[in-house]
């Protein structure tokens, strides 16, 4: 049997953060990618989100421009509201049967006016809202969602979509009024459930997970007791885009609350009901939703009732400190099992054991309880077992290898995000890139074989001084202009000025006959600046500049003004107003329009090879996958021996051996011929930036488009706590493993937090990693004897995920653990003994004579400053390397072309080293991919005669993007030296900064020139009149 | 201070090791569920929590904790672990033995049950009126109810009628059963922990069941229920008289009046043997509108006393807090239902001390009875 052709496009089941993550990053290196969603938008989990943590971002505001990007890139096809069916074929060439549901709306024909969503006469549960709805002042219920709807404002796609089920047309054969009303005819009651297939290389599943079901709980009244509610739920009502448009209101009566209690473990954490896992992020939520609670009311007190408080990710355990002390969030270390209401105010009653003050069992009345509920592996999971015969783990997630953390059992079939376990957004995305760089290696050989290049016509020449010839193209948008605005009148204004030679108002701008009739008229009138007066440029913007490229016209003569989300969605009482404002904007924007001129994207070649700075298990997972994707890595290692730390662990908690997985990883890394290896080297020197850059390792210069710092970090040597250093029998956890063969004891005290969640930084984080390592040794100690005791000493234990198992084995084979905390802090006695403030007996503990006392130590960087000060790179107060964003970007630097992987980036455990490793790797390979970079165009410029070299345009740019040069300049008598600021243009982004700061107006940025703003803002304001190019003649004022 | 030495004191067990009852707390991690819902913490200092961490250490329960816990199990019921916290305590309770002035009323209900196991025939003697017949093999045990009616020394409790009620029912369907004499089902000796004086009568009531060649046995008590049921190895099969009644709920004739009653779900009955539903159908066929208590079925606060050990001022709480919830439910001269003769006689129990304890007017009355009087059938 000859071997299948390999397939250059990639399926992507879910389209969750996850799944978009995978989705650009494959898009982005040339592979088509086919992104399947079972709901009818994009977006999973995470657009139900108001705030993340620990940085309180707005969700919506970071996943948004994701979602818009998924849905422009040419090389992604989104196939939403399709449910797959079947996966025949193997790795390299799979066909993907899916189930394309009817929607009722042409996805063609909708505009996502939303004219439909306004008639339609029927309410629904709204599911985005998790089901919530309100009552109003007069006690009418408010939201929901009509059974045509658009998901959410924010959707992609922005098409609408209609439930047969609760349809009046379809029960009872009469209505149809959204097809009455919808004026772009996409309503279609005949489609159909329509099986369709794709071809696909590699398959990668991001199915996320579901809520755990608070109902299946009986004891929470859930959906019982109306002040009781899910995180979610309060996601929802903490967000101004969600049912109370913001306003955190009860249930029962429409009051705010005042106390609100979070109980945690809901559906994690629990035998009773086969859920034996911690779901990673809740403890973490509960904490955001306390601390927005209290930003949207300051009297509010928020109550956290837990366990353990499971911070363990870059910045928790400084947010969790925050609640408590900035916001006094109160943490209350107990499970309230009880739940009663007061019927008659609706409070709830919790009764919870107290451990400390005065312990006794305390009745607490809340107004609002919410429920923090786990994860669920995804009702799809089922399917990927049966139809993709996925091997899931017994708790229902794709079961991966801990050293192949990304692959299925399935070659071919990878799998990112909650769907192979419980973790937070940043592990996710991080994950995701992972599984993107797998499928791209598998694929690489048939990259862009599955897409086509859109190819344009030549540029029309467009000279500055060429008489201004605008096309403006007012919008009615449905209803949602029209109705508010007179779009005819504001077109029939636009014809009144001079070099507007064309005027028209399209039912939707955005529609595709509009983009042949704007092509049509650029031709007939010869046009050569287009105006569309209708929503916002951060979604549509790319359409029309490519409408525009396409009819032969330069992409930046284009203006959009925005008539929908500036004027008539915010004046819709102020409708004769609101028609004067279109009329003024569009003056402005004439005016502007007349000054634009034409840029190129610049093309610039780079260097398709990366550097690797660190030889541990993440810079070799990172380096191999970079030179299987097809391009040379240079390996730096500063010791002499590959391997990093993980050679000093014997054993790690999942049984494997570090040596064996490092041998293995030498092995493979000495046998790729991509891989240039430097060992005992440094990089010595470095310029250039993203795409070029040039540096020394041994004397010897390399040239590269991209880096990863996987440099690692070692343990913390605690000297000075705990007698460690004076009595022998007090070690760190590492140096008993490294003797762990060697001793027999009878007794054993571990103490956690050694050096890390201090009160001064920069050791104030959880090293995320040292619960388990306390819980691996307990359980080694206790099966080689299992009559030896073993105390730990704790804060909380972090066992998150499935490593909460492991715990469980630990205390089933006889562990004590013993709660401390910071106000008791243990003692080691100089006779050894050990005294602890046992908290949960609320007693002092005296434990004689231990024959070993193993101190818990947090992972600390290595030193960083050289490589810091090299790439220009950030490194946290924590010491560790700071990547771009904490949740979006956990691999990327702010600086382009440097990335990050392992340890550098904060403490981890091996697996997930590896799978972020691939993600870094997969972000090289994206950025290597083309060839070349593209300049965005719209970027600055200095003008090099009024440069003075003072370095604040260098020293401002987040982007790195501007670097100071010497130059010679020949002036008519002499020569002189300078220091002239010198733009990277593959770099600069055009974000102004350096415009703004230069003291000496040296620089400008294209497209947004000062006197083009200006002139927009005079024309707004009827200072001057709107008129053309320099040469042209003022034209007559607007009646 | 608490020290933690190799000179610990080695809990003194006698069947099973320190380290195997260990095993039974090992997945505790201390979130206290067990004690915040744990009736007798709510009265007293006793806290389930402490006990396994301590234990954990090497501390053994104090006999205080031992002869105190109720075994009632919402512990087990909340506990996120499965730690199966009764189950420790009765195994606690069988390796260290339980001293006499542990038990109520002299210890004497201890006494008859040792008594009975070492007897040759079981020395029960019952008389009700009513038809039955010895050759039946559908049986009825009546249980303890003559004991306490004898030794309780209550005035306004009638203990026979139980089984008087029993009897007037399962004639009114049309059956005359077979009054069969069994010794005590033993399962105070068990939850004690003195397992040679249950194994004694298990032993002989095995045998006597196996002999009389009945195939049904319907008791009264829920304590004989789970008791026959869960822990013997009977081929017969084991009925609560409520879930007699239900199958045979048409032949009865409810006068079909409706009335409010409070019903009280036995820890034996709801917890150990999962049976919430069908008491409460019973009750709605004669009428009732059962007023449900806030925390019910699984989640039901225990009556007060188990196993007749230490009938004490926290057992008084404990019991005066249900009658106040009843009251809450019903009114203070409502009525409240109990499966199982251990709560109807804890309950009675405490309701006859009258002022100045308390000024409740409830009554407490057994499912059988209630259905009894409210059935217009004619036996």
């Amino acid at each position: 049997m000859t071997e299948a052709k390999k397939i250059g496009s990639v399926a992507i089941i879910g389209g969750g953060i996850a799944g978009i993550q995978s989705s650009l990053d494959l898009a982005d290196q040339g592979f088509k990618v086919y992104l399947l969603e079972s709901n009818p938008s994009i977006g999973g989990r995470m657009v139900q989100l108001d705030k993340t943590f620990p940085t309180l971002d707005c969700a919506m505001c970071i996943l948004g421009p994701k979602l818009v990007d998924t849905e422009r890139h040419p090389n992604i096809e989104l196939l939403s509201y399709c449910d797959p069916v079947d996966l025949q074929g193997s790795e390299g060439n799979f066909t993907l049967k899916y189930i394309k549901k009817a929607r009722y709306v042409d996805e063609e024909l909708c505009t996502g006016c939303g004219i439909c969503e306004e008639k339609c006469p029927v309410w629904v549960e709204d599911d985005f809202n998790e089901g919530l709805t309100t009552k109003d002042k007069k006690g009418r219920e408010k939201a929901g969602r009509k059974n045509i709807s658009i998901p959410f404002p924010q959707a992609v796609p922005k098409v609408a979509y209609l439930q047969p089920d609760t349809c009046r047309y379809f029960q009872e054969g009469k209505c149809r009024i959204c097809e009455k009303k919808c004026d772009a005819g996409a309503i279609d009651y005949t489609q159909k459930d329509e099986e369709c297939s794709i071809n696909v290389g590699a398959v990668i599943t991001t199915t996320g997970f579901d809520p755990f079901d608070a109902k299946e709980i009986d004891r929470l009244h859930f959906g019982d007791y109306p002040n009781v509610f899910t995180t979610l739920q309060f996601e929802r009502l903490l967000n101004a885009s969600g049912p109370t448009e913001g306003e955190v209101v009860r249930r029962s009566d429409g009051k705010h609350p005042k106390k609100i209690a979070f109980l945690q473990c809901i559906g994690s954490r629990d035998l009773s009901i086969n859920k034996e896992y911690c779901s990673a992020a809740c403890c973490m939520y509960a904490i955001k939703e306390a601390i927005m609670a209290k930003e949207h009311d300051p009297d509010v007190e928020a109550y956290i009732f837990y366990m353990d408080i499971r911070a363990f990710g870059k910045g928790f355990e400084e947010f969790y400190k925050r609640a408590i002390n900035e916001f006094d969030i109160k943490f209350i270390n107990s499970r309230a099992y009880e739940i009663e209401e007061n019927p008659e105010t609706h409070n709830l009653l919790l009764k919870y054991e107290q451990f400390m003050d005065s312990p006794s069992i305390v009745t607490a009345e809340m107004d609002m309880v919410i429920l923090s509920t786990g994860m669920d592996p995804s009702s799809q999971t089922e399917f990927l077992q049966e139809r993709l015969h996925l091997e899931l783990d017994h708790n229902g997630f794709v079961k991966t290898d801990p050293i192949k953390p990304i692959e299925t059992s399935v070659p071919g079939v990878y799998v990112c995000g909650v769907a192979s376990g419980p973790k937070d957004i940043p592990d996710t995305v991080a994950q995701a890139s992972g599984a993107a760089g797998k499928a791209a290696i598998l694929l690489k050989d048939v990259r862009g074989s599955e897409i086509e290049e859109k190819k344009y016509p030549r540029a029309i020449n467009v000279d500055p001084t060429d008489e201004s010839r605008i096309g403006v193209f007012v919008c009615h948008c449905g209803h949602n202009i029209a109705s508010v605005v007179d779009v005819k009148k504001v077109t029939e204004y636009a014809k009144t000025f001079p070099n507007v030679k064309f005027s028209d108002d399209p039912m939707y701008a955005c529609a595709a006959d509009t983009q042949l009739l704007i092509k049509e008229k650029i031709k007939e009138h010869n046009l050569n600046r287009i105006i569309v007066a209708s929503c916002t440029p951060r979604t549509h913007e790319p359409l029309f500049r490519s409408t525009l490229k396409e009819a032969g016209l330069n992409e930046f003569l284009f203006e959009l003004t925005n008539l929908r989300e500036h004027i008539s969605w915010v004046h819709p009482h102020e409708k004769g107003q609101a028609t004067e404002k279109a009329k003024d904007m569009l003056r402005g924007a004439i005016a502007r329009t007349c000054r634009l001129e034409p840029l190129l994207k610049e093309k610039i070649p780079i260097e398709q090879k990366a550097v690797v700075v660190g030889g541990g298990v993440a810079g070799m997972t990172c380096a191999l996958d970079i030179a299987r994707g097809g391009y040379p890595v240079y390996l730096i290692e500063k010791e002499d021996q590959l391997g990093g730390e993980l050679l000093k662990i014997p054993r790690l908690h999942n049984e494997l051996q570090g040596e064996m997985i490092v041998e293995d990883l030498v092995k493979q890394v000495n046998e790729e011929e991509n891989i240039t290896l430097y060992t005992g080297a440094n990089l010595e020197s470095l310029s250039g930036a993203v795409g070029n850059f040039t540096g020394v390792v041994n004397s010897q210069e390399i040239k590269f488009g991209a880096a990863v710092l996987a440099t690692g970090a070692e343990p913390f040597t605690p000297e000075g706590y705990y007698q460690y250093g004076v009595d022998s029998r007090v070690m760190t956890q590492r140096e008993f493993e490294q003797q762990f063969n060697e001793t027999d004891p009878k007794t054993v005290v571990m103490i956690q937090c050694v050096g890390s969640r201090e009160d001064e930084a920069p050791r104030t984080y959880c090293s995320r990693i040292c619960c388990t390592t306390a819980v691996k040794n307990s359980i080694r100690i206790k099966e080689r004897n299992p009559d030896a005791n073993v105390f730990i000493l704790y804060k909380d234990i972090r066992t998150y995920g499935d490593l909460e198992e492991l715990y469980l084995k630990s205390r089933q084979l006889g562990t004590v653990y013993i709660g401390y905390n910071d106000d008791n802090k243990p003692i080691v006695h100089s006779d050894g003994s050990v005294e602890v403030f046992d908290i949960t007996l609320g007693e002092l503990l005296q434990i004689t004579s231990p024959d070993l006392i193993l101190l818990s130590t947090p992972l600390v960087p290595k030193p960083n400053e050289e490589l810091s000060q090299l790439f220009k790179v950030p490194i946290g107060g924590d010491k560790f390397f700071l990547e771009a964003h904490v949740k979006l970007r956990p691999i990327d630097f702010a600086t382009d072309g440097v990335f990050l992987a392992g340890t550098a980036q904060y403490p981890k455990f091996t697996h997930e080293s590896i799978y972020q490793a691939s993600g870094a790797a997969a972000r090289v390979m994206a950025l290597l991919a083309p060839g070349y970079l593209l300049s965005e165009g719209a970027i600055s410029v200095v003008k090099e005669e009024m440069c003075r070299g003072c370095g604040r345009c260098e020293e401002i740019c987040p982007y790195k993007a501007i670097e100071l040069h010497e130059k010679e300049i020949k002036l008519e008598t002499k020569t002189i030296k300078t220091v002239k600021a010198f733009v990277n243009p593959g770099v600069c982004k055009g974000c102004g900064l350096c415009v703004v700061i230069c003291p000496v107006s040296a620089i400008i940025i294209s497209h947004f020139q000062n006197e083009t703003i200006e002139a927009q803002v005079d024309a707004i304001l009827l200072k001057s009149e709107p008129t053309g190019g320099e040469n042209e003649q003022p034209s007559v004022e607007a009646p | 201070m608490m020290v933690i030495s190799d000179q610990s004191p080695i809990y003194a067990a006698v069947n099973l090791s320190k380290s195997e009852l260990k095993t039974m707390l090992s997945a505790c991690y201390q979130c206290s569920s067990c004690t915040s819902v744990c009736p007798l913490r709510r009265v007293s200092k006793f806290n389930p929590r402490k006990i396994i961490h301590k234990f954990k250490m090497d501390t053994p329960v104090s006999e205080e904790d031992l002869t105190s816990c109720l075994t009632c199990s919402l512990c087990l019921e909340v506990c996120p672990q499965e730690v199966d916290f009764p189950e420790f305590i009765r195994l606690s309770r069988k390796n260290v033995g339980i001293s006499d002035d542990n038990f109520a009323h002299h210890n004497i209900f201890n006494l008859i049950q040792i008594f009975m196991g070492e007897m040759t025939e079981s020395g029960m003697k019952f008389d009700f009126q009513g038809k039955t017949d010895p050759t039946s093999n559908i049986a009825y045990f009546p249980g303890c109810i003559d004991l306490f009616d004898r030794f309780l020394d209550l005035k306004e409790t009638d203990f026979h009628q139980i089984g008087q009620s029993a009897i007037n029912i399962m004639n009114k369907v049309g059956i005359s059963p077979n009054l069969i004499s069994l010794k005590c089902c033993g399962h105070d000796a068990y939850w004690t922990g003195d397992e040679g004086a249950y194994d004694q009568v298990r032993e002989y009531n095995t045998q006597f069941i196996k002999s009389s060649g009945i195939s049904t046995l319907v008791v009264s008590c829920a304590e004989c229920y789970y008791t026959f049921e869960k822990l013997y190895d009977l081929d017969v099969r084991v009925q609560h008289i409520s879930q007699f009644i239900d199958e045979n709920k048409e032949k009865l004739g409810f006068k079909g009046e409706t009335y409010d009653l409070a019903y009280h779900d036995a820890c034996r009955l709801g917890r150990f043997m999962k049976e919430y539903d069908t008491p409460r159908n019973v009750l709605k066929a004669t009428g009732a509108n059962i007023k449900e208590f806030t925390l019910n079925k699984q989640f039901t606060k225990c009556c007060g006393v188990s196993a007749w050990l230490k009938c004490d001022d926290n057992s008084r709480a404990i019991m005066l807090r249900k009658l106040e919830e009843t009251a809450q439910a019903v009114g203070n001269e409502g009525t409240l239902a109990v499966g199982c003769t251990k709560c109807f006689a804890h309950l009675n129990c405490v309701l006859e001390d009258r002022k100045p304890q308390h000024n409740f007017q409830i009554k407490v009355k057994e499912i059988g009875m209630i259905v009894d009087e409210t059935s217009s059938s004619k036996s």
